[in-house]
């Protein structure tokens, strides 16, 4: 399933169904010129995916009603949607673990900041766009966009 | 002394006494001419899910058999969203409230819930001064949703519009003694 987007604005889905949390990361998407589309559980999310929508970069909360964001990631991943960079969201630093064996490409604890938004989307379209990415300043940057320059696609076989 | 003053006192109060943490400055930095109302609707919208979501943890803990994961799940939201606007008194709150979830303590449960309940409307009441002192600045400056800054520095290479982030680097806080003059308004006043 493709979900390069070279050349054109971002494209994120925000799975959140905390109203103050994602009104705050779409208008960060905004900012930084995604274009972005909102949803309020794992399992639309899904839906999304079925129906063929592509996105570049996809951030979930854990913990959500009729699917959890790790559970979701899963099934995303499960679809073969392996390009799509997931996000894992979540004021509970236990989650981290659940995202990462899901599949998900970064963990990244709420409250999310500006600047990791922005070092994410740079480093993910420095790399859609057939570069390799540049080498990020780990000295000016927070320890969660550290593990974002160091992302890569999933090695874990997804079992379901 | 003007709303711009007032507004950057009332702010430096609410860092100052624990009610706010950094969070809250990410918050202002998103604030700019294309969503000049950002900060007032995100603060707004905290404050009408806190009021809802206390009001479910309240029922939720009426009831002889308390269903403690539908309780932890709401202070989890709360904490959340609080930890988003930068909330911070709250936030820690509820992470005392969890504990006693995880404990499945309803009495510690209770005590706590009072707690977040008197924390919460202590922040809400600064939050309705300031979006009211927000709008006093708006209507002195012709009805634009903007904040009364006066001359802040080098007021022409920034945007008037900014929330009180500019206010507070430019020096513009005359310190607590101008605040308490500010915010002598009942705080009965301001609710609905």
């Amino acid at each position: 399933m493709a979900s390069k987007n070279q050349g054109s604005a971002p494209r994120a889905l925000v799975v959140e169904d905390i109203k103050v949390d994602c009104v705050i990361l779409m208008h960060m998407l905004h900012k930084l010129n995604c274009e972005a589309t909102v949803v309020e559980n794992g399992k639309e999310a899904v839906d999304l995916f079925v129906e063929g929508k592509t996105f570049d970069i996809v951030f979930l909360d854990k913990d959500m009603p009729l699917m959890s964001g790790p559970e979701a990631v899963a099934k995303i991943r499960a679809m073969g949607a392996t390009e799509v960079k997931i996000v894992g969201v979540s004021a509970d630093f236990g989650g981290q673990e659940a995202f990462m064996q899901a599949g998900a490409d970064v963990f990244v604890p709420k409250p999310v900041k500006l600047e990791t938004v922005a070092a994410m989307l740079e480093v993910m379209m420095l790399g859609a766009s057939g570069e390799a990415p540049r080498k990020v300043d780990h000295e000016s940057h927070s320890d969660e966009t550290k593990s974002f320059a160091k992302m890569k696609p999933p090695e874990k076989e997804i079992k379901m | 002394m003007s709303a711009a003053n007032q507004l950057a006192a009332l702010i430096a109060n609410m860092f100052a006494t624990g009610l706010l943490d950094d969070q809250f400055q990410q918050l202002q930095m998103l604030q700019d001419p294309s969503a000049p109302n950002f900060v007032s609707e995100v603060v707004t919208l905290f404050c009408h899910d806190g009021e809802r979501i206390i009001g479910e943890l309240a029922k939720l803990l009426d009831k002889p058999t308390v269903d403690f994961d539908r309780v932890d799940a709401f202070v989890h939201q709360l904490k959340g969203s609080s930890a988003s606007v930068g909330a911070l008194k709250v936030k820690n709150t509820c992470i005392q409230f969890r504990e006693f979830c995880q404990q499945k303590s309803k009495d510690g449960c209770l005590k706590t819930l009072e707690t977040v309940r008197i924390n919460f409307y202590e922040l809400r009441g600064k939050f309705q001064t300031m979006l009211q002192i927000f709008q006093v600045g708006g209507d002195v400056r012709g009805g634009h949703p903007q904040l009364a800054m006066g001359p802040v520095g080098d007021a022409g290479a920034s945007d008037p519009r900014l929330f009180p982030q500019e206010v507070i680097q430019s020096g513009g806080i005359d310190g607590a003694a101008c605040w308490d003059d500010a915010y002598s308004t009942p705080l009965s006043e301001w609710r609905n």
